[in-house]
């Protein structure tokens, strides 16, 4: 089987190569560098952790983000439900196929345009406070930004669109027949919604927390451009800790912490649903 | 409450609103952006002050439109670039992957899988991170030890395009895959037994078949790339990429140039939605 | 003309699950031969073996003498027609046939010759620049034919090539494929579950059954002579009796009906004639026959296939063959006639 052989180690090769250099040891190494100490000797150490647990910032901003991370993934879904049942199920599909585009233009133009376009809105001489002085509703701005509404804003922003695509995947393969026997055995709006449609869902009501979960605790832009003095986001201070005080290995252990935080989340998840992480891949 | 059932009027017209609103949310952001990209005011918001290009154009010290300023073209240029050398690297590796994994069994399959799709799951800041610590370390062992300097392994241009590529190829390989799975390995078979090696057979028959997916990977791999923040800001060196330069302008140095920039991507983002969705309507 | 494929105690096992056992076959060049089938009975294995996509559990495959044992398909001077035909979509039929060929590196002309000259043999001159998807099921049949043909295998592999064909267009390519084959004298090895489509184009015809090859022969032996129950079934339109037990020389099936088959030297379990073995009405003497009265209780007219039904003793149910000519016309269902069947033409075996 010469040919065969030299077919796989042909395809082989590139794919070890990617994995290993570029996710398997970049990650152990993260792992290795965070028992390092900040001050370059070569032992390991347990002082960063130690300084996650005593410096309470370090921690409550730790336990703050995870739990705003989880209302969030919630959030997105109440919001992200009507539409993906919507776009499905009571419109028609050409109709559809033309909201699908106005959902994939945020999704594309990406974070950075899409939060500071918020800013353009939200700011104190933003598209909103600005109208409303215009129209003598008001007459000092409103504070609309910097705090934790806004940034909820700009989180809830980028995960709506991750959430609705997974959950109308699943919606198309719900058979309309079913809502309809449903309906034509006496069963009200609420009852085909809890006992069929969100049931048939699920997957795809998993799937889109579990990435939507893993974008908001893992993002910067929108707690940092949105967000106040005292919006405190983890990923903040992974990047002060790389970036502006150069203690990589201590940014290293928060990384790791991060990691660790958001793995544990996705398996419990996936565990609840009787997944495996292959169907997640779209 | 679905199409092909008759619905109340509260039922029909409150979901219209809702959706309606949903819309709206959606929208004003990126209209609010595209329309001030006209005002004639040194605001990046409102009021309006009246029409005018010289956010694109102008060239002076007060004003400095978007095609005038040169750190900002550069930038432009970078992620162009980067995200091309991204996508291109990313379809060919994720392709190659979509390939070995169908076609192919070996031990410890299981566990390459997985940290084939593990991208997915870890949140680009620890890939960024990661990836820098590594490259970091093997750049000063490199250094110390053989006094090879290289500059792939510090911050900069290449890194950037690694970074982005350690999850680039995987989107990549599964939308490959998807349509992998659709193929009919028979026809495989079939150059075999016409003399055409495997690896023949692969790029006679199996590639040409896969090429819309291809196609797609590389856009949205592109696209991915082009957006991309919380994995470049760790690994980019001087020269920025368009992310990065707009998120230090916004949060230092904001005036309506970034309305510009912004209503030029949202206008190549809205026609290149449009013509997926039309390409997608043909392929079916 | 020598031994171009010998099949050597093949045995193939999936697990516990038998698809080929001691399988001998040897074909001489130049011949076409048929391994014939229900499905399931291993005959596409078999030829998966040969082709190289299967590897054989036991035993060996020898093609112009030469071991094939590890050598993979792409290396075999084999080629093969799929049952799919699996024709390569993204290419026009031109593209299609001359793709095998410039995987042999032949230079541009030779190859388009070859490959026009293969096209205009099977008739589909002109098609060239057709896209495959626009073709119809016997022009696609053809491109398959052409595009491994076109390749001068040693031996043509073809796994039930005309199955997705309608009645009438088999019909015409059944007679097509032979004397194509005869014309290029390419050894073809043919495998199906139809078993008119063995016989009329096979040299030789392979029956296989759930594994094992009952027997190799000529279509004429398979019909006239088979050797086990299996063949004689299988093998064209047959009667078939369960037998209960003998007396002397005779053999009493399970519904009563004594049959004199002189010199069996085993306890048969069952027993097979064939509709045109008996004769109604015989002229002159008969020698060496059993004769009986039956009573004729249905006629199923079909033309030159037309048959009664009789049933000697108002128990078992005879099929026979009618000839459609004058002597035969005035016969009306509800008629007694005379019945003869030579003891030769009386199959028993063992099952």
């Amino acid at each position: 089987m010469d040919g065969n052989k030299k077919a796989f180690y042909f395809l082989f090769v590139p794919v070890a190569l990617w994995l290993f250099l570029l996710i398997i040891l970049p990650h152990i190494d993260l792992f290795l560098s965070s028992f390092k100490p900040n001050s370059g000797e070569d032992t390991y150490t347990l002082e960063n952790y130690k300084a996650f647990f005593s410096d309470s910032i370090y921690w409550r901003t730790f336990i703050n983000t995870t739990l705003y991370a989880i209302g969030v993934t919630l959030l997105a879904f109440a919001v992200s439900f009507p539409i993906a049942f919507y776009l499905t199920k009571v419109i028609s599909p050409k109709i559809a196929g033309f909201l699908m585009l106005l959902l994939l233009i945020p999704l594309w133009v990406g974070e950075l345009v899409t939060i500071y376009g918020w800013v353009v809105v939200l700011g104190e001489n933003g598209v909103i406070n600005e109208s409303l002085k215009y129209l003598g509703l008001i007459e000092t701005s409103l504070p609309l930004i910097y705090n934790n509404v806004s940034m909820t804003i700009g989180l809830l922003y980028m995960s709506m669109l991750f959430m609705i695509i997974p959950i109308m995947t699943t919606l198309e393969s719900l058979d309309d027949a079913q809502i309809e026997a449903a309906s034509d055995l006496g069963a009200s709006k609420w009852t085909v919604f809890r006992r069929i449609v969100i049931p048939h869902s699920m997957p795809g009501i998993i799937n889109g927390s579990i990435i939507v979960f893993m974008l908001v605790i893992g993002d910067y832009v929108a707690p940092n451009i949105l967000g106040g003095k005292s919006s405190l986001w983890f990923t903040e201070q992974i990047y002060n800790q790389f970036l502006s005080t150069f203690n990589w290995n201590q940014g290293a252990a928060f990384g790791f912490l991060l990691l660790i935080i958001s793995s544990v989340t996705i398996w419990i998840a996936l565990r609840l649903s009787g997944q495996k992480l292959d169907k997640v891949g779209e | 409450m679905i199409r092909s059932l008759p619905n109340s009027p509260l039922y029909k017209y409150g979901f219209r609103v809702y959706v309606t609103l949903f819309f709206i949310f959606l929208l004003i952001p990126l209209l609010a952006v595209s329309v001030l990209a006209f005002n004639d005011t040194t605001s990046i918001s409102l009021p309006w002050k009246g029409f005018t290009l010289d956010w694109f154009f102008a060239d002076s010290t007060e004003r400095l439109g978007l095609f005038a300023d040169e750190d900002l073209l550069n930038s432009i240029w970078v992620s162009l670039q980067t995200s091309f050398l991204m996508a291109t690297l990313s379809t060919i590796v994720g392709t190659i992957a979509a390939l070995l994994f169908e076609s192919f069994n070996f031990r410890f399959k299981k566990i390459f899988y997985f940290f084939a799709i593990a991208p997915l799951v870890i949140p680009g800041v620890i890939l960024g991170i990661s990836i820098l610590l590594a490259s970091t370390y093997v750049g000063g062992w490199l250094d110390t030890n053989l006094g090879i300097d290289l500059e792939i392994f510090g911050p900069g241009f290449w890194l950037v395009v690694l970074g982005q590529f350690s999850f680039g190829a995987t989107y990549a390989m599964l939308l490959v895959a998807a349509r992998l799975k659709k193929f009919d390995p028979e026809l495989e078979d079939a150059a075999l037994s016409l003399k055409a090696s495997r690896l023949e057979s692969i790029w006679y028959i199996t590639i040409p078949f896969l090429k819309p997916a291809i196609i797609g990977a590389f856009v949205i791999a592109f696209l991915m790339s082009f957006s991309n923040f919380n994995t470049t800001i760790f690994l980019v060196g001087s020269d920025p990429t368009l992310p990065v330069d707009l998120y230090s302008r916004i949060k230092f140095s904001s005036t309506p140039v970034l309305n510009a920039v912004s209503f030029m991507i949202v206008l190549l983002i809205t026609i290149v939605a449009t013509i997926s969705i039309f390409t997608k309507k043909q392929n079916k | 003309m020598g031994c171009i494929l010998e099949l050597k105690d093949i045995s193939k096992y999936f697990g516990d699950y038998v698809a080929s056992k001691d399988v001998n076959i040897s074909v001489e060049e130049g011949e076409f031969i048929s391994i014939l089938g229900p499905s399931g009975c291993g005959k596409t294995t078999l030829l998966r073996m040969i082709a190289g996509f299967m590897e054989e559990s036991e035993g060996d495959i020898e093609i112009m003498g030469k071991s094939m044992k590890g050598i993979s398909p792409e290396k075999r001077p084999v080629n093969i027609v799929f049952q799919s035909l699996a024709l390569f979509p993204m290419m026009n039929v031109y593209e299609n046939v001359v793709f095998g060929l410039k995987r042999k590196k032949m230079s541009k002309e030779e190859s388009e010759k070859l490959a026009l000259d293969m096209l205009n043999r099977v008739g589909l001159e002109g098609f060239e620049k057709k896209q495959i998807n626009a073709l119809s099921g016997g022009q696609k049949q053809r491109v398959a034919i052409a595009r491994s043909l076109v390749m001068k295998p040693s031996i043509l592999l073809l796994d039930e090539p005309l199955s997705a064909l309608d009645r009438k267009l088999r019909e015409h390519m059944k007679v097509e494929l032979k004397e194509l084959q005869k014309e290029i004298g390419t050894t073809f090895i043919y495998i199906t579950h139809d078993q008119s489509e063995a016989l009329v184009m096979s040299d030789r015809v392979a029956v296989m059954n759930k594994g094992l090859i009952e027997q190799l022969d000529t279509p004429y032996n398979l019909y006239n002579h088979p050797k086990t129950a299996f063949v004689a079934g299988f093998v064209g339109d047959n009667n078939r009796f369960e037998i209960a037990n003998t007396e002397g020389e005779k053999v009493i099936t399970k519904k009563g009906w004594k049959v004199t088959k002189p010199a069996l030297d085993f306890e048969p379990t069952v027993m097979y004639i064939r509709p045109e073995a008996f004769l109604v009405n015989p002229e002159g003497e008969v020698f060496d026959s059993v004769l009986f009265d039956a009573k004729i209780n249905t006629i199923l007219f079909d033309g030159a296939n037309t048959k009664i039904l009789v049933k000697p003793d108002d128990r078992d149910e005879i099929l026979i063959a009618l000839p459609q000519n004058a002597r035969f016309q005035s016969l009306k269902e509800g008629d007694i006639v005379k019945v003869a069947v030579a003891y030769d033409n009386i199959k028993c075996y063992e099952e």
